[in-house]
């Protein structure tokens, strides 16, 4: 039978920071577009890295992930050093 | 002063509403956004106004929001989904800090400030697991309809525990419990509380504060509302009715309302 990604449980997911920079989520065009521009809204310095998928337990996962067109990209951002000044509006 | 209208071309749903020139709602409208966004806001809007019994000469301001809000030719503005759920939420309820948005391809938690502004948000992680389409999929797996996913749940007597949330895999996970024997109405519960756990998630990572605000497709579904109601405690908000679909079709109209008055007072 085929091995399915299921936990016995949902785990806490914490934030994922390096030096500042917070790991928020991962996603592709249009909406990557969408969510870099309300962060840069926000005040936010932005890092986009793409999504290999090395870290999915499941082949079926990168193959899903590698399908899209222009990548899968995660998402971080850091409060600019002129500080946080910005809200979406 | 003239009407104004809200658009929020959804992935799944396209919605409008039409305000009179009191903000009071006149007329709204929702169809399937299909592969031609930009006609299916047109449509929404047309049905909205005839809901509302005007002409397209009776509306002043148009603002469109949502994934396919730059296909539509005919709005003034744009302004993104996060934004608009914020002004929709706080028009509908006032005290609305914390703004948690389950449609039929996001998840998203937003945290709101006094002032309506976007604080901080999460969305789901780009993949198929945690949305609306994952319900969807496991139903039509057990040969069920969309509408009848609410009913199916409700009707659900014994814990199934499903903790996935992808919608790729739910064909799989729908086969391994009948397999063993559960019945389609507690797969269903499984699966709804298995999103809900994944929706908490999401919002404690934004430090969620209440008054807490449900919207989106999914919260059609009692089952749903009552999991997460009795997870958040009280301050809990949810908008009568279909109401729950339109919030960013409405916050869109709040906005216009805003614009029309600023031009006028020009």
């Amino acid at each position: 039978m085929m091995r399915l990604p299921v936990t016995t449980a949902q785990p806490e997911v914490p934030d994922t920071a390096i030096d500042g920079w917070v790991k928020q989520f991962s996603a592709s065009d249009p909406r990557l577009s969408e969510m870099v521009g309300v962060f840069q809204s926000m005040g936010k310095e932005i890092k986009l890295e793409r999504e290999c998928g090395d870290n999915l337990l499941f082949e079926e996962c990168k193959a899903c992930m590698e399908s899209h067109p222009s990548g899968v990209w995660s998402i971080w951002t850091r409060d600019s050093p002129e500080g946080n000044s910005g809200n979406e509006s | 002063m003239k009407c104004v209208a809200g658009i929020d071309v959804g992935s799944t749903y396209t919605k409008s509403v039409v305000f009179n020139p009191a903000g009071d709602i006149i007329g709204k409208a929702m169809l399937s956004t299909g592969f031609r966004l930009g006609e299916a806001a047109r449509k929404a809007c047309d049905k909205a106004m005839e809901d509302a019994e005007i002409g397209q000469e009776d509306v002043g301001y148009v603002i469109s929001t949502g994934y396919g809000r730059h296909q539509v030719d005919f709005g003034d503005v744009t302004v993104t989904a996060l934004t608009a759920a914020a002004r929709g939420a706080h028009w509908l309820f006032p005290e609305t800090r914390t703004v948690l948005d389950i449609g039929g391809q996001t998840m998203k938690a937003t945290k709101l400030d006094e002032n309506i502004k976007v604080k901080s948000f999460r969305l789901n992680d780009k993949c198929a697991a945690g949305t609306g389409a994952f319900l969807e999929k496991t139903a039509r797996y057990m040969s069920y309809e969309t509408e009848e996913i609410g009913d199916l749940a409700a009707s659900s007597n014994e814990e199934v525990d499903i903790s996935g949330v992808c919608a790729v895999f739910a064909e799989s996970e729908v086969i391994n419990q009948l397999s063993i024997g559960s019945a389609p109405s507690d797969i269903m519960h499984g699966a709804m509380l298995s999103l809900m756990a994944r929706s908490l998630q999401l919002m404690r990572r934004i430090k969620m504060e209440p008054e807490y605000t449900l919207i989106g497709g999914i919260m059609r579904f009692p089952t749903m509302v009552e999991s997460l109601t009795e997870k958040l405690g009280d301050g809990v908000n949810v908008p009568e009715g279909d109401l729950v679909q339109y919030v960013g079709a409405i916050g869109a109209a709040t906005l216009a309302m805003q614009r029309i008055e600023k031009l006028r007072a020009q």
